[in-house]
C-alpha cells in the first residue's frame, strides 16, 4: 500500500481514469435499462478493486468531487481490506487507518452526503474487526480526530475525556457522523457475535461500548434539554441515530455478556432519556420500538422508575391519542408501534392485570385491551390491531391455565375468568363472516388471512375453556338460538362456528349436552332442517354442516335428533361448498347410529335417488352417501328385505355400467372411464357399508378341509340376483374395457369388501379373486393394488389355508409366470410387477409357506415346450428375489429384503426350507457384501442390513465361509467403479467385528455404513 | 426450561412474527385446553402454478426430547398420496433425517417450505410408498389426475 511510486504513477492514473469512466457509466441513466451492460461494468470494476493498485485508486477516488466516485472509493477500501489485510505490515495497517480517518474528517467537514460517510464508516469498522487491528478505542479516537480537524493517533488521546472535552467541541454534523460510525461498528460487532466470536474474546469491544453509550447519553440529554427549553425539534436525524445506536449497543451488550462491564445503574440515565423521547413526536416511534424490543427480551435494564414512566406515557394523552386513531381505523405505523408497547407492557403485568384489584392507571390499560377488539373493519384484512390483541389474550390464557389448573391457590380466578369471558365476547363480532358482496372484493390473500384469524380465535376459545367451562358454550348457544329465531345469519354462523371449535373439548364428555339440546331441539332448528319456511344462506349452512360433523358423539347419544339432522344433511348435498362435508357426516352418522335409523331407510334411499342427478353428485359424495345407506340396510333383519333394497340401488348402477360400455364402444373413452369409476366406486362403498360391525372370529375350530364357499341365500337363494348384479357390473367394466388405474382400484375394493364377511352379496367364489388377478395385463398401473388384494384374500382364509390350496397355488404360479416373463424379456421388466409380486410372496410366507416350498417343479402349462425350458416354480421365484436384491430399483430391492428376512424367520427344521436356504446362502452373502462395498444406494443399506442381521442370527455358522469368500472376491466384483481399495486386513477386521456384534442393530448398521462410506470414498459422508 | 422447549418457544415467536403466506403452524392443544409445544399442527399449501395449487395439506410435526439435536418427525394427516410420503403419512426428506442433512439450525419455516417444494418435485431416488411412486414413474397422466383429486379433497379455503 506504500505511497506513490513515480514509476507506477502513470499506470495508476490510467486505472483511475478507467475507474472514473466505469463508475460514471454505471450510474448513467442511459444504461439502467441494460442489465447485461451493467453487469459487465460491475464485473470489470470488481476486477479493478482486487488489483494490486486498488489501494491507490481508492485513495484518489475518495478525494474526488463526484459523490459516486467517492462512494466507490470507500467501497474499494472495504473490499481491499477484506482481501489483503493479512499482507499488511503493522506500520502499513497503522498508515491505512490514519489515512481513512483523515478522509473521514475531511469528508464530514466538507459537508459530504451521508451515503458516502456511512460507506466509509463501514470501511473503518472493517478495520476494527480484523485480527491484530491497530485500533482499540475506535469511537473515542474518531471523535478526537473530528474535534482536532485531522487524524490524531491513539497514543495522543489516551487521557482525554470524551464526555466533557471532546464531544462538547464537536458540531452537530460531526456528532451525527460519529453516530453513523458508532452504529455501524455496533452492528458489525453484533453480526460477528454469531460467527467468529469464540476466538475474539480479547478484542477491544468493552472499551468501545462504554464510549458508545457516553455518546448516546450526551446526544439525547442535549436534545431533551433543548426541547425542555421550548425549542422546536424539526430534524429527527440526530435523535433517531442516537436511539438506534442505543439499541444496537444494547444488542452487543447482551450478545457478548457485557452486562457487568456496563451495569444497569450506569445505563439508567440513558434509558430514562429513551423513555422520555417517546414524548417527542419526531422521535416517538423510534424510541417506542426500542423499548418494545427490550421489554420483549425481558431485559433487566429497566428500573421500577422506568416501568412507571412507561405506564404513565401509555395512559397519558399522547398515548391514548394513538388508541383513538386505531379506533377510527387508522392503522398507521405510529399507532401500531404504540399498540405493541401497550401489549409489551401488559405482558409484563399480565397476571396482576387479570387477577388483582387495580389502580386507576392499570384499570385503564385493561379497559384498552378489551376495547381494542372494537376497531373498525375485518380482522387481518382491514383491522391490523385485533390479531395482535388476540395473540396477547391467548398467551395470557395459557399462562393463567398454568397457574390455576394444577394449583390449590385459586386466588384471583374470579376476575381472571370474568376478563377472559369478556375478551371472548369482545372478539365475537370480529368473527362474523363478510357478506357475499364484501367477499367478492377480497383476493385470495384476504380470505386466507381472515381464515387464519378465525382459526386463532378457535385457539383462544380452546385455551380459555378449561377455566370457563360450559358457561362458554352457553354464551354461544344463546346467541345461536336468538339469531336463528331472528334469522340473523351472520351472528348465527359465528356462534355455530365457535360451538364447532369447542367440540374438541366437549363432544366426548357430556358437559355441554344441555346447551346443545337447547339449540337442536328448538322449533326453529326443526323448521330449518325441514326447509320449512327457513332459507339459510350457503355460508352458515356450510358452517352448520361442518359443526354437525364435529359433534358426532353427541348425535350418537341423541338419537331423537338424527332424522332431522340427516334430513338437513341430505338437503345440503345439493349445495356446492357443503356437499363433501355433508356426505362425510351422512356416512359417519348412518354408520355409527345404523340401528336407530332402520325405519328411515326408504326416505333416505328416496333422497339419494333425487340427489344422484344433481351436479354435486360426484363419485366422492355418492360413495359416502351410499356407504351410509348400506350401513342401515345391514341392520334390516330379513335377508329378503335387504336384498330388495340392494337390488333397487344396484339396478341403477347396472344401467350406468351398460351405458359406460356403450360409450366405450362409441369411442368416448374418457367419459366411459369416468362413468365406470363412479359405478365401481359406488358399488365398492356399498360393500364397505354392508360390513357387519361385529368382529368376526377367524380362528374358529371348524373343519379345516370344509368347503371354502358353502351355499347361502346370497349365492344360491333369492339374494343371488344382487350378487349377480355386482358380478355383471364388474364383468361389463373390466373385460374388453379401457381399464385404468382407478377402475382397477375400485374393483379391488369390491372384492375386498367381502373378505371379512362370513356371508353376504359381496362374498364371492374364491376363484373370482384368482381370475381377477390373472386378468390384469402385465404392466398395467395398479398392479400393486391387485396383488395387495390377492394378499388380503389369503389373509381372510388364514385360519384354514387348506381350503384354498388350489387358489393359492394358482396365484403363486401367476406370480412365477410374470417373473419368468420379465426374466426372459428384460425389456418387459416392470419394477411395480416385481415389487408387488415379491411383496405378495412375503405376505403369504407365515401361513402358506408349505404351498410355496412344495412347488419344486415347473407348472403344467398349456404350452409344454415353453414350460420345459423354465426352472421349477420355487427356484425361479427365489432366483428372481436374489436378482432384485442386487438390482438398481429401490422398491423391488426393499421387498426382496423383506422376503428374505421372512424366509430366514421360517421354522428351520422343515427340509424343503432348509434345502432352499442352503442353496441360496452363498449367493445371498455375495450379493450383500458387494452391495455393502459401496454398490447400493445409501437408502438401501438399512433394508439389506436387516437381511444380513437375520443371516447372523439364524445361519451364522453356515454363512461364515461364504461371507469371508464374498469379501475376498470384492476386488473383482466391485473394483471398476471404486476408488479407494480396502486391504485384506481391513476386510477380515470387518467380518470379525460384524460377527462380534452378533446382529445387534445399531452396531451392525454402524459398521456397515462406515464400510460403505469407506468404499465409496469420503466425499459421500454427510458433513455438518 | 429444557433446550427443546426453549427453542420451540422461540420458533413459535419467530413464526408469529414472520411466516410464509398460506401456511399455518401452531402447537397442539389437547382436549383439556393445554398446549403441547412438542406437537405442532401445520398446514402446507400447494405451490402456485403447480398441480398442487389450491390444496392445503395437514401435517403433524412431533419434536423429540432431543430436538434440535434430533429432527422432528413430520407426518401428513391423513397420509398423503406422494412418492416420498410413507403409507403412514411420514415424510421422507433428507433434511428431516438425522443421518442425512438435518442440522439444528433448520427452522420450522424452512422445514415446511422444504416439504412444500417436495410436493411438486418428488425425489424418485427414495420412494416411500409404492402407489404414488409407481404411478409417478409409469403413468404420469394418471398420477396427475390422482394429485388433482387429492387437491380437491383438501381445499385451501
Amino acid at each position: 500500500m506504500s505511497g506513490d511510486i513515480p514509476g507506477q504513477a502513470s499506470d495508476v492514473h490510467l486505472l483511475i481514469n478507467e475507474a472514473k469512466t466505469l463508475v460514471s457509466q454505471l450510474y448513467d441513466p442511459a444504461n439502467t435499462g441494460n442489465p447485461a451492460k451493467i453487469q459487465a461494468i460491475q464485473e470489470h470494476l470488481q476486477g479493478l478493486q482486487k488489483s494490486p493498485q486498488a489501494w491507490l485508486v481508492a485513495n484518489y477516488l475518495l478525494a474526488e468531487q463526484n459523490t459516486d466516485l467517492k462512494f466507490f472509493g470507500a467501497l474499494t477500501f472495504t473490499v481491499k481490506i477484506n482481501q489483503d489485510w493479512q499482507h499488511l505490515s503493522t506500520e502499513e495497517a497503522q498508515e491505512l487507518l490514519g489515512r481513512l480517518i483523515e478522509h473521514y474528517v475531511i469528508l464530514v467537514n466538507g459537508g459530504e452526503r451521508s451515503l458516502v460517510i456511512r460507506k466509509l464508516a463501514s470501511s473503518l469498522a472493517t478495520i476494527f474487526l480484523k485480527p491484530d487491528t491497530p485500533w482499540t478505542r475506535a469511537v473515542c479516537n474518531l471523535a478526537a480526530s473530528l474535534a482536532n480537524g485531522k487524524y490524531v493517533s491513539e497514543e495522543h488521546c489516551k487521557n482525554i475525556d470524551l464526555r466533557n472535552t471532546v464531544l462538547p467541541a464537536l458540531s452537530e454534523r460531526q456528532v451525527t457522523s460519529l453516530l453513523y460510525f458508532s452504529n455501524t461498528l455496533g452492528e458489525e460487532i453484533h453480526k460477528w457475535s454469531s460467527e467468529a466470536r469464540r476466538n475474539r474474546d480479547d478484542h477491544p469491544i468493552s472499551e468501545n461500548i462504554k464510549d458508545a453509550f457516553v455518546l448516546v447519553d450526551t446526544v439525547l440529554s442535549h436534545i431533551l434539554q433543548q426541547v425542555a427549553s421550548g425549542a422546536h425539534l424539526s430534524d429527527d436525524s440526530l435523535g433517531t441515530e442516537a436511539i438506534n445506536s442505543y439499541q444496537t449497543w444494547m444488542s452487543v451488550r447482551s450478545a457478548f455478556s457485557l452486562r457487568d462491564t456496563i451495569p444497569v445503574s450506569q445505563l439508567a440515565p440513558t434509558t430514562t432519556y429513551i423513555v422520555q423521547s417517546m414524548r417527542i413526536p419526531v422521535l416517538s416511534k423510534a424510541a417506542t420500538q426500542v423499548l418494545v424490543e427490550l421489554i420483549d427480551w425481558r431485559d433487566t435494564v429497566f428500573t421500577p422508575e422506568h416501568i412507571n414512566a412507561i405506564l404513565e406515557y401509555i395512559v397519558c394523552d399522547h398515548g391514548t391519542a394513538h388508541i383513538s386513531s386505531l379506533m377510527e381505523g387508522d392503522f398507521e405505523d405510529e399507532n401500531m408501534t404504540f399498540l405493541e408497547l401497550l401489549l409489551a407492557y401488559s405482558t409484563l403485568q399480565q397476571r396482576d392485570l387479570l387477577t388483582k384489584p387495580l389502580d386507576p392507571q392499570h384499570e385503564k390499560i385493561l379497559a384498552l385491551l378489551h376495547t381494542l377488539f372494537k376497531a373498525p373493519g375485518y380482522a387481518s384484512v382491514d383491522d391490523l390491531a385485533s390479531p395482535l390483541v388476540l395473540e396477547w389474550w391467548t398467551e395470557v390464557a395459557d399462562d393463567l391455565q398454568e397457574i390455576y389448573l394444577d394449583s390449590e391457590d385459586q386466588n384471583g380466578l374470579g376476575p381472571a375468568k370474568h376478563n377472559l369471558a369478556r375478551a371472548a365476547l369482545d372478539c365475537f363480532d370480529k368473527l362474523k363472516y363478510p357478506t357475499p358482496e364484501v367477499l367478492q372484493r377480497w383476493g385470495d390473500d384476504d380470505r386466507s388471512e381472515f381464515g387464519a384469524f378465525r382459526r386463532d380465535v378457535c385457539d383462544f376459545l380452546l385455551a380459555i375453556y378449561p377455566m370457563l367451562g360450559v358457561e362458554l358454550v352457553q354464551v354461544f348457544q344463546e346467541r345461536a338460538r336468538s339469531s336463528l329465531q331472528q334469522q340473523d345469519w351472520r351472528t348465527f354462523e359465528a356462534s355455530i362456528f365457535c360451538i364447532a371449535q369447542l367440540s374438541e373439548a366437549v363432544d366426548e364428555n357430556q358437559h355441554a349436552d344441555e346447551c346443545l339440546n337447547s339449540i337442536f331441539f328448538c322449533d326453529d332448528f326443526a323448521k330449518l332442517c325441514e326447509g320449512n319456511g327457513v332459507a339459510i344462506p350457503d355460508k352458515p349452512r356450510q358452517t352448520l354442516v361442518d359443526m354437525l360433523g364435529k359433534y358426532q358423539s353427541y348425535f350418537e347419544r341423541t338419537h331423537a335428533l338424527l332424522p332431522r339432522v340427516l334430513t338437513f344433511l341430505f338437503a345440503s348435498l345439493d349445495v356446492g361448498p357443503c356437499a363433501t362435508a355433508a356426505s362425510r357426516s351422512i356416512a359417519h352418522l348412518c354408520k355409527s347410529c345404523r340401528n336407530a335409523l332402520t325405519l328411515e331407510l326408504p326416505a333416505f334411499i328416496e333422497q339419494f335417488e333425487h340427489f344422484r342427478f344433481k351436479p354435486t353428485a360426484t363419485a366422492h359424495t355418492m360413495e359416502k352417501v351410499l356407504e351410509g345407506i348400506a350401513a342401515i340396510i345391514q341392520t334390516v333383519p330379513e335377508d329378503e328385505a335387504k336384498a330388495q333394497f340392494l337390488e333397487r340401488i344396484l339396478r341403477i348402477f347396472h344401467e350406468q355400467a351398460t351405458a359406460a360400455r356403450e360409450e366405450a364402444v362409441n369411442g368416448l373413452i374418457e367419459q366411459a372411464q369416468s362413468r365406470a369409476q363412479l359405478v365401481l366406486r359406488c358399488i365398492a362403498s356399498i360393500g364397505k357399508g354392508l360390513r357387519t360391525d361385529s368382529e368376526i372370529n377367524l380362528d374358529s375350530s371348524e373343519d379345516k378341509e370344509a368347503d371354502a364357499y358353502p351355499p347361502t341365500f346370497w349365492n344360491m337363494g333369492n339374494g343371488a340376483v344382487v350378487q349377480n348384479l355386482i358380478m355383471q357390473c364388474m364383468q361389463l367394466l373390466m373385460a374388453d374395457f379401457p381399464v385404468d388405474v382407478s377402475i382397477i382400484e375400485a374393483a379391488c375394493d369390491i372384492l375386498k369388501a367381502g373378505y371379512t364377511e362370513r356371508t353376504g352379496p359381496y362374498v364371492f367364489p374364491p376363484m373370482m379373486t384368482v381370475n381377477f388377478v390373472k386378468s390384469i395385463p402385465l404392466g398395467s398401473a395398479g398392479t400393486d393394488m391387485v396383488m395387495g388384494t390377492a394378499s388380503a384374500f389369503l389373509a381372510s382364509h388364514s385360519s384354514h389355508p387348506q381350503r384354498i390350496r388350489d387358489e393359492t397355488a394358482a396365484l403363486i404360479i401367476h406370480v412365477y409366470e410374470t417373473f419368468c416373463w420379465m426374466h426372459e424379456k428384460p425389456e418387459c421388466y416392470d419394477p411395480e410387477v416385481a415389487n408387488s409380486g415379491i411383496d405378495f410372496l412375503t405376505r403369504l410366507l407365515p401361513k402358506y409357506h408349505p404351498f410355496l416350498f412344495a412347488l419344486t417343479s415347473p407348472p403344467q402349462a398349456p404350452n409344454p415346450t415353453a414350460a420345459q425350458q423354465r426352472p421349477s416354480v420355487l427356484e425361479a421365484i427365489l432366483n428372481f428375489t436374489l436378482i432384485s436384491l442386487r438390482g438398481p430399483e429401490p422398491l423391488p430391492l426393499r421387498s426382496a429384503s423383506q422376503f428374505w428376512v421372512s424366509v430366514l424367520n421360517l421354522p428351520g427344521d422343515a427340509p424343503p426350507i432348509q434345502n432352499a436356504v442352503r442353496e441360496c446362502l452363498p449367493a445371498l452373502c455375495r450379493i450383500l457384501m458387494s452391495q455393502f462395498a459401496g454398490r447400493c444406494a445409501r437408502s438401501d443399506l438399512e433394508h439389506l442390513c436387516e437381511v444380513f442381521r437375520k443371516i447372523i442370527f439364524k445361519q451364522q455358522g453356515a454363512a461364515r465361509p461364504h461371507l469371508a469368500a464374498a469379501l475376498a472376491e470384492l476386488d473383482v466384483a466391485v473394483e471398476q467403479h471404486q476408488r479407494p481399495s480396502i486391504s485384506p486386513e481391513e476386510r477380515q477386521r470387518l467380518l470379525a467385528s460384524l460377527l462380534a456384534a452378533r446382529g445387534a442393530k445399531a452396531q451392525t448398521s454402524q459398521l456397515i455404513r462406515s464400510f460403505w462410506v469407506k468404499c465409496r470414498g469420503a466425499g459421500f459422508d454427510y458433513v455438518g | 426450561m429444557s433446550l427443546c422447549i426453549n427453542r420451540l418457544t422461540e420458533e413459535r415467536k419467530q413464526w408469529r412474527r414472520d411466516h410464509p403466506f398460506g401456511f399455518y403452524a401452531r402447537p397442539h392443544r389437547n382436549p383439556q385446553g393445554a398446549l403441547d409445544l412438542k406437537r405442532w399442527e401445520c398446514g402446507i399449501p400447494g405451490k402456485a402454478q403447480t398441480l398442487w395449487e389450491g390444496g392445503l395439506f395437514k401435517l403433524d410435526v412431533t419434536f423429540p426430547d432431543e430436538y434440535p439435536t434430533k429432527p422432528p418427525k413430520c407426518k401428513f394427516v391423513p397420509p398423503l398420496f406422494h412418492p416420498n410420503v410413507y403409507p403412514s403419512g411420514t415424510v421422507c426428506l433428507s433434511i428431516l433425517n438425522e443421518e442425512e442433512a438435518w442440522k439444528p439450525a433448520i427452522t420450522i419455516k424452512q422445514i415446511l417450505l422444504g416439504i412444500q417444494d417436495l410436493l411438486d418435485d418428488p425425489n424418485p431416488e427414495s420412494p416411500a410408498q409404492a402407489e404414488a411412486y409407481n404411478l409417478f414413474k409409469k403413468d404420469r397422466p394418471a398420477y396427475e389426475r390422482r394429485v388433482k383429486q387429492v387437491v380437491k379433497e383438501n381445499p385451501a379455503l
